[in-house]
């Protein structure tokens, strides 16, 4: 618990018993109890400032309840409704209670009062004083007569006479004095009584005017007495008027009657006159009570509610935090009562929550290292693997596969097989190999296909497995494969030279003794023959030799193709070698036009002059030759710098106006002994392809697409000197 | 009759009632010196309004009391009290005599007048009165000395009282009359 709601709660109690106490002690002195009818008013005070404070705390609690309602604090509603229900089922009995009690009230102190008992008190009071009037006149009697007595007496011998008409009369005490109140002569019952009680000025004032005095007084405290003051007529020059006064007493029994008349009568008229200010007075410790018993029971009501209502704000910030993934939330068990029970479950499943979280994390790590694992083994793989899923789309690839396919792997990332096949024709046996075995559903497969580029054949070798998931359904498919063309290309070249070595072994030795015995023939019989068999004799060994020559011509080309000249690159002026081959055509072949188009401040190349001249040489007498088969001779050499796949490198486009090239040998342009030409070896550009690929470069052949004629193109990477590019780097 | 009384109740608690011109005020006064001891003559003049005089009739006593005072003027505090003179009356109606009773409640003495004016003015009369003896007093410091009259609230029947605490014609209480004793 905070400790502002702590001191809010303790101050709040406090208040409560405090004023229940003062509520009570408040009643207990509209009873007329001594002790705290004197502390009525602190009690008023102190019960109506205890309702202010109750009020302030109410007021506190309800702007509280206010602002958490407003800022949607969880628990607010809650506590809104359990205020309102509490304040309801406690307030309702109390106005109950209340409006009765008034009514009691009201009906209980009227009934009190009746005509008929006030009508006895007046008259009883009235009696008292019929009967005392009876008495008092006969005493007026008596004293009139005694001073009709003493009229004659001087104020000389008075003194001595006065006690005997005291005693003849039966008054307490005689006195008799002059007109202005002077003391002549007293006489009293009681000896402790020195001092006669005097008449006032104004009964001094009404005898002078002429009628003497009766009346009821209290003498100091004693009970009443009959006080009756006459005027003493003058008798003579010696004796002027004078004034008797005489006290008689009552008797005991009426003095107590009369008494008791007058304070019942004094009560009752007391009672009578504060009958509505003791109907306030309850109704106002009434309505202190109610006020009290609403105002604590809404504030018990905001106290048990923001109790009660604590444990379920709790669980649900702890839910949200749980729904936000802090499983480490863990709530204060508020009892052992059923909430108690919830929060303790709360508590258990949040535990379990964290523990499995815990266990799955440990596992995703786990897959996290596999995964990486596998993606550092796949990255290193010098095969491509292709992963597809179930709905035929790429969704792992390997920077292998990119490699072997020449493409992006964002570009085959997540790309369904059959929308590849339409994007990329040139993969399209390779993707269709795939895509026929996935339907085949065979299990485990291996194929070899080729890939025909312009730039040569790709020889992929494609192995394949199902990927099984759960309940042994297909997951997907895993394809491996690898490019082998350099391996078949390996090994066609070490057939061509192992053949090489044969023909100049088994073919071209033999040729020698074939071509020395025709020579040694003609020399030897022709001379000793007749015309005609000479002349056949000579034609004869003539082909022989002619035919044995072209064989050796065709064993030494074949044997240059096959063997491998040592490999001595250098930087170089691309331009200034073609320059040198152009010069040479431009004079071979004066009929031709030859055109050059060379980008201004091209980088240097980094590669091997001779066996590039020989590229060169090649490409454009194969252009001559094809001028000359075809009705243009015009011949362009172009050569520019671009950039292919983020990489420098030169283009050389070596562009003639013959026939172009036939669909048919388009494919294996490139391989030995294949040619358009009829005089042809079929051997220049295996040449050239060999060289270029030593080279890291590409060369293919294209039809032009804007005119007659075909195009030799060359591209080579550009030297690492200029271009921080790494020499030999193949284009790809 | 109830709804009335509850409403009643509230406009006594808020709202002033019409102030009566009877009170009781300070009529004469006269402050001397005799042997070494300060002496007071003061008279009040007590004047009861209708509602005051009702609630006698109806036999509510009245307790009227007296404050003298003798005080110690200070410059930054507030000032003390040296000596002081109370005096308590009690008057009440006497139905059967429909005479006015009056009792000194320190000394415990009655008096019985035929009218209320005889009864208050005796009440109201003060003579003689021995405030402080001279050598009590310092001579560094100023004393003052004041008075009043006033109708003790406090001594009504307490239904009464949460209706007259808030009620001027109840309020009757003459102001503190001061005067100099010693500079």
């Amino acid at each position: 618990m905070k400790r502002g709601i702590k001191i809010i709660t303790v101050v709040g109690s406090g208040l409560f018993v405090f004023m229940l106490v003062a509520l009570v002690l408040l009643s207990q002195s509209l009873q007329n109890s001594e002790l705290f009818d004197k502390y009525y008013s602190l009690l008023f005070g102190f019960n109506a400032t205890g309702l202010l404070l109750l009020i302030l705390l109410i007021a506190i609690n309800f702007r509280r309840l206010l602002r958490q309602k407003r800022n949607k604090v969880i628990g607010s509603r809650m506590t809104t409704r359990m205020v309102v229900f509490f304040a309801f089922l406690s307030v309702t009995p109390v106005l109950i209670v209340y409006y009765f009690s008034l009514d009691f009230l009201h009906r209980g102190v009227d009934s009190w009062f009746d005509l008929r008992v006030e009508q006895a008190l007046d008259d009883s009071l009235q009696l008292s004083r019929l009967a005392l009037d009876i008495r008092m006149r006969d005493l007026l009697k008596t004293t009139e007569q005694t001073s009709l007595d003493i009229s004659t007496f001087t104020d000389a011998v008075l003194p001595f006479e006065i006690d005997r008409y005291r005693e003849e009369m039966g008054a307490n005490e005689l006195t008799l004095l002059d007109t202005r109140g002077a003391i002549i002569a007293s006489s009293s019952s009681s000896t402790s009584d020195l001092v006669p009680d005097l008449p006032g000025d104004n009964i001094i004032l009404q005898l002078q005017q002429g009628s003497n005095y009766i009346g009821l007084d209290v003498i100091k405290d004693s009970n009443l007495l009959i006080r009756i003051v006459t005027t003493v007529p003058s008798s003579g020059i010696e004796n002027q008027p004078r004034v008797l006064q005489a006290l008689f007493p009552i008797s005991e029994r009426v003095n107590q009657l009369t008494e008791s008349v007058q304070a019942s009568y004094i009560k009752y008229k007391e009672l009578s006159y504060l009958r509505e200010q003791l109907k306030i007075s309850f109704i106002i410790v009434l309505t202190l009570v109610l006020l009290f018993s609403i105002f604590s029971a809404v504030w018990a009501a905001f106290y048990y509610a923001s109790h009660l209502s604590a444990p379920i704000k709790n669980l649900a910030e702890g839910t949200r935090a749980v729904a936000d993934g802090n499983f480490s939330t863990r709530l204060p068990v508020p009892g052992n009562d059923e909430l108690g029970y919830l929060v303790s479950s709360f508590n258990d499943m949040t535990d379990k929550i964290e523990q499995a979280r815990n266990n799955a994390k440990q596992s995703q790590l786990e897959a996290e290292e596999q995964r990486s694992y596998l993606e550092t083994v796949l990255s290193r793989l010098s095969s491509g693997v292709l992963v597809i899923n179930e709905s035929r789309q790429v969704e792992k690839i390997n920077d292998s596969a990119a490699l072997i396919l020449q493409l992006d792997d964002t570009d085959l990332l997540n790309a369904s097989i059959d929308t590849l096949i339409d994007t990329y024709p040139k993969l399209k046996p390779f993707l269709e190999c795939i895509s026929n075995n996935i339907e085949e559903h065979i299990d485990d497969w291996r194929e070899q296909i080729t890939v025909h580029d312009k730039t040569g054949d790709q020889i992929i070798i494609i192995s394949g497995a199902t990927l099984t998931g759960r309940d042994a359904a297909i997951a997907g498919h895993v394809i491996v494969f690898d490019e082998i063309t350099a391996l078949v290309k390996g090994q066609r070249d070490a057939a061509y030279s192992e053949m090489a070595r044969r023909l100049t072994h088994e073919i071209k030795n033999p040729l020698t003794p074939i071509q020395l015995a025709a020579e040694r023939l003609r020399h030897k019989y022709m001379p000793t023959m007749g015309v005609a068999e000479a002349d056949t004799i000579d034609r004869m060994t003539n082909t022989i030799i002619q035919q044995v020559e072209t064989m050796k011509e065709m064993v030494n080309n074949f044997s240059d193709y096959a063997r491998a000249p040592e490999f001595t690159p250098d930087n170089l002026d691309i331009t200034a070698l073609i320059g040198e081959v152009v010069d040479l055509y431009s004079n071979l072949y004066v009929n031709n036009h030859i055109e050059t188009n060379f980008a201004s401040g091209l980088p240097l190349i980094h590669g091997d002059v001779k066996k590039l001249r020989q590229v060169f040489n090649n490409l454009i007498r194969n252009a001559v030759d094809a001028n000359m088969t075809g009705n243009s001779n015009e011949l362009t050499i172009s050569v520019d710098p671009i950039t292919v796949n983020n990489d420098q490198v030169v283009e050389i486009r070596i562009k003639d106006s013959g026939p172009g090239i036939e669909p048919s040998v388009a494919k294996n342009l490139f391989d030995p002994y294949i040619t358009s030409k009829q005089k042809g070896t079929g051997l220049g550009l295996s040449i050239v392809k060999k060289i270029i690929d030593e080279h890291h470069g590409q060369v293919w052949l294209e039809n032009n697409t804007d005119e007659a004629g075909a195009s030799a193109v060359v591209r080579l990477p550009v030297s690492e000197q200029q271009t921080g590019l790494k020499p030999y780097r193949k284009i790809s | 009759m109830k709804h009335f009384s509850i409403i009643y109740l509230f406009c006594m608690l808020f709202v002033s009632v019409e102030c009566l011109a009877a009170a009781i005020k300070l009529s004469s006064f006269e402050s001397y010196e005799k042997q070494d001891q300060h002496f007071l003559d003061a008279s009040f003049s007590v004047e009861l309004n209708e509602e005051i005089l009702d609630a006698l009739k109806h036999g509510i006593p009245l307790q009227i009391n007296a404050d003298f005072e003798v005080r110690m003027t200070r410059d930054w505090y507030p000032d003390k009290t040296v000596q002081s003179v109370h005096y308590m009356y009690q008057l009440s109606h006497q139905p059967l005599t429909e005479d006015y009773l009056t009792v000194n409640l320190k000394t415990g003495l009655r008096a019985s007048f035929d009218s209320l004016t005889a009864a208050l003015t005796q009440i109201g009369e003060f003579s003689g009165v021995k405030l402080v003896q001279k050598q009590i007093l310092s001579s560094k410091h100023r004393y003052k000395g004041r008075t009043r009259m006033y109708l003790d609230l406090d001594s009504l029947p307490t239904p009464m009282r949460p209706q007259v605490y808030f009620s001027d014609s109840w309020n009757i209480g003459s102001d503190w009359h001061e005067w100099v004793i010693q500079e």
